[in-house]
Parts: C-alpha cells; structure tokens; sequence
C-alpha cells in the first residue's frame, strides 16, 4: 500500500479519497499490543496485554487502563504516550463536565468529546494523528453499562465487545463463537486470558503480564483493577484449555 | 412558553417586591408566586409572571433585581438546552441548579440576585434547590423568597407537612403567598400556581377576587 505522493500530509486526501496518515496511524495500532473491551452479562471487562520486554522492568507497574473517574475507565491500545495525551484529555473533560453539570459525564458523552479531539489531530498539517486507539468503559443508572471504542480516524462506536492490536483477529473470532452476554464477569475472566495468551501465539517464549479491570454489579459498580489472584487463577486455566485445544487436534 | 425577556410584551423594569415559593408533596411540586412588578409606588405590572421556564420540567423563581436574574436565568437555559440535547434526555435540577450556582458565585459583586430553582427529573424526582445572594445552594423540601416572605415564616413553619397530598399543598402554597401579599407593600394582585409532576406541567390563575386573604 503506497500513497507516492499522496500520504506526506495529514491533510491530503489520495485520489480514492483515502487520507493514508490516518491509516498509517492505525497501522502503528495494528501492530501494537492486543486490547480486550467486552460486555458480560452483569458488567464490562477490560482487558491488555504486556510484554515485559525487559527482566529490569518492575512488575505490575506501567498501566495501560486508567479510571477516569470512579465509574469509568479507560484502556490504551498502540502508542501509550500518544494515549496518555488523550487520557488527559478525557479527564480534563469528565472533570470539567462534572464542575459543570453536577452530574458525572456519561459513556457516550465522554466518548464524543474524546473522539472529537482525536479527529481534530486529523484535519491540520502540522501535527500528526495519535497512534492510540483508545477504548472506554462506564456504568450509569440510566444507561447502564457501556463501551466505547475511538480509533486514531477520530471513528467511535459503542460495543458490547471489541477488540484492537496484534491479536485482534483472533479475538474478534472468540467474541463470535462465545457469547459474552451470557457469561458473568467472573466466567468470562478465563476465555479473556485465552483470548489474550493466543493473541501472541508466536512470540510464547516472552514474558507477558495481564492487566485486568472491571465495573460489574460485584464490586459496586466502579472501575476497578481486577484482583491479582482471579487474575493468576484465569490465566493459569486459559493455559489448561489451550493446552487441551492443542492435545484435541 | 411563557418568559420574560426584552422584545416580550412583558418586559419587566426593576424590582425587588416579590412572593415566590416552592413546596414539594407527595408525587410532584408545586410552584406559587405573586404577580406584582414595582417601580418604587408605581405598580409598573400588576399581573406579571415571575414563574420563568427553564426546561420542560425545571422552572426558576427570581427574586432581586429583575435586569440581573432574567439574564442570568436566560443564559441557564440556554446552556441547558444544549445540555440536554446532547444528554438525550431530561437534565438533572441539580443541573441547573449549578450552572446558576456558578453565575451568583463568580459574579457575587456585581450581582443582585437571589434564586429558587424548582423541578422534577427521573433521577431523584422533585427538587428545590434555594440559591441566596452568596452563590451557595441549599436544597430543601420547601423554600420562599422575596420581600413577601418575610411576613410568612412563622405561618409556613407552622403549616408545612411533610408528603402533603395535591390539594393540602396547593391550599398551603395560595394561603401562604396570599398572606405575604396583604402584609407587603412590593407584593400583590393575582397568584400563579404550578403543578409540576412526572407527567404534565399545570397552571393555575388563581384570580384577585379568589385569593383568599385581602
């Protein structure tokens, strides 16, 4: 895919009307580490993979999904320090909301200001688009649970599940085959970890960690990071069953 | 609906002289205000409207200078309807309430005015939230303002029931409104009530020879 002359500026469109920046932007995504949002039966988990690229790097440091405010949270997927500009962002936005409204900024609300900053990186030369698909998770009374997912375009939508980075093809085809809505977020724990174990099938021999989050009807109803020992316990039994899948081929 | 506002036919002059209370019962609230605008001894509009929309079920009662609160108030619901209608749905009083809150706070020194904002919302149903000059914001189950309602303390904390039915509120609301008006000089004419519910908005006129105290 080259845009000859077409993808030097953000602010040239080829001549199929593709803007190829954006889509480079989404390529440095692509070949990111895999990022999990799904809407279970009583909540929404959040979900990433890290690499411990090196045996010097602290464990359980260096997050990837961040609280907004206390009943939404946000997961960052590609570059993370273009996702943490737009982190900042988003809880500049929330906050200001809050001041102004009195009432925290719900999923869709917050997802639209977010998205709409992402797209604003896409109009002017002179700055480049984020390499950062972001993904956002909420609860409300009204609208009850909620996903969202902005991409570097500046495209957001609302899922009950999806799904971004290296393994985003084989995640997308376990989100097909299981149904999440019938799984309580306890459940679904397990195929997440299998989910995201088999996202990096070719590089086994690294070291990951597993950042987990969740806002389900458990734990109040708040974004919390999912506890340490569910985490092990999951990924312990998402092995067993891949392992089970290999030895049943 | 109704508001005051400069090219209406009911553009207000200055004023202080008010009545305007608030009172919640059970299922809904009820809104009552006098009907007299002061220009000093003139009586500049004896049937005015001081019952000022907000939003399809939040109103503001102003009290304190007029050129002050209808600004304000016009700015509010500006800003709540571009709220809601990115909301999607009915915005919180308490909304409302703190985006006048943040007008009577950050302009305390240049401002005159003193609010009662009262609605209903599928959140946590009827509210009234008081607004005094400072910019604070208290909600209560009742509230008066106005120079009228200094002459009805003791009446209203005598009268007042909690989860009053529809008719004892609205009894309690024109008597109480009714006795401010025949002891202060600024209050008078007719009385207007408003019911607000979960499910409809209700004026009430209720005429000078209907008022129950004069």
């Amino acid at each position: 895919m080259s845009g000859s002359m077409y993808d030097l500026s953000v602010a040239t469109y080829s001549q199929e009307g593709r803007i190829y920046q954006v889509e480079y932007a989404t390529k440095a995504v692509e070949n990111s580490e895999t990022v999990i949002g799904v809407k279970c039966k009583d909540g929404v988990i959040l979900a990433a993979e890290k690499q411990k690229f090196s045996r010097l790097l602290e464990d359980n440091t260096n997050k990837r999904i961040y609280n907004i405010d206390t009943q939404t949270g946000m997961a960052l997927c590609g570059k993370l320090p273009d996702g943490r500009n737009i982190l900042q962002r988003a809880k500049a936005e929330s906050s200001q909301y809050q001041d102004m409204y009195a009432i925290p900024a719900s999923a869709n609300v917050l997802s639209d200001r977010v998205a709409q900053y992402v797209h604003a990186y896409t109009m002017y030369s002179g700055a480049r688009p984020f390499g950062s698909a972001t993904f956002i998770a909420s609860y409300n009374t009204f609208d009850g649970y909620e996903l969202y997912m902005i991409e570097p375009s500046g495209n957001k939508y609302a899922y009950h599940a999806c799904t971004h980075g290296k393994g985003r093809a084989i995640c997308k085809s376990e989100f097909e085959r299981r149904s999440f809505k019938d799984l309580t977020c306890q459940e679904a724990l397990v195929y997440i970890a299998k989910m995201l174990i088999l996202a990096h099938e070719e590089f086994k021999e690294k070291k990951y960690e597993y950042e987990m989050t969740w806002i389900t009807d458990n734990n109040g109803r708040k974004h919390q990071s999912v506890p340490q020992d569910l985490i092990n316990n999951a990924v312990q039994q998402a092995e067993q069953l891949i392992e089970q899948d290999q030895m049943g081929e | 609906m109704n508001y005051t506002d400069i090219l209406s036919s009911k553009f207000e002059p200055e004023t202080t002289g008010t009545t305007i209370m608030a009172v919640i019962y059970d299922g809904g609230l009820i809104i009552g205000a006098d009907s007299r605008t002061s220009s000093g001894q003139f009586v500049a509009d004896r049937c005015a409207d001081k019952i000022d929309y907000i939003h399809d079920r939040i109103f503001c009662l102003r009290s304190g200078s007029a050129a002050d609160t209808q600004i304000i108030a016009k700015h509010v619901r500006y800003y709540i309807d571009a709220h809601a209608q990115e909301l999607g749905r009915l915005p919180a009083v308490a909304t409302a309430a703190n985006l006048f809150r943040n007008f009577l706070y950050e302009y305390k020194d240049s401002l005159s005015a003193a609010i009662i904002v009262a609605g209903w919302d599928p959140y946590k149903g009827p509210q009234i939230f008081t607004l005094p000059l400072g910019g604070s914001v208290i909600e209560q189950k009742w509230s008066i303002g106005g120079s009228g309602s200094t002459f009805i303390w003791g009446f209203c904390d005598s009268n007042y029931k909690e989860n009053m039915t529809l008719q004892q509120a609205k009894a309690f609301v024109l008597h109480a409104v009714a006795h401010a008006m025949f002891r202060d000089g600024s209050s008078g004419g007719i009385i207007r009530l408003l019911n607000v519910t979960k499910d409809k908005i209700e004026r009430e006129f209720i005429d000078y020879k209907d008022v129950p105290v004069k």
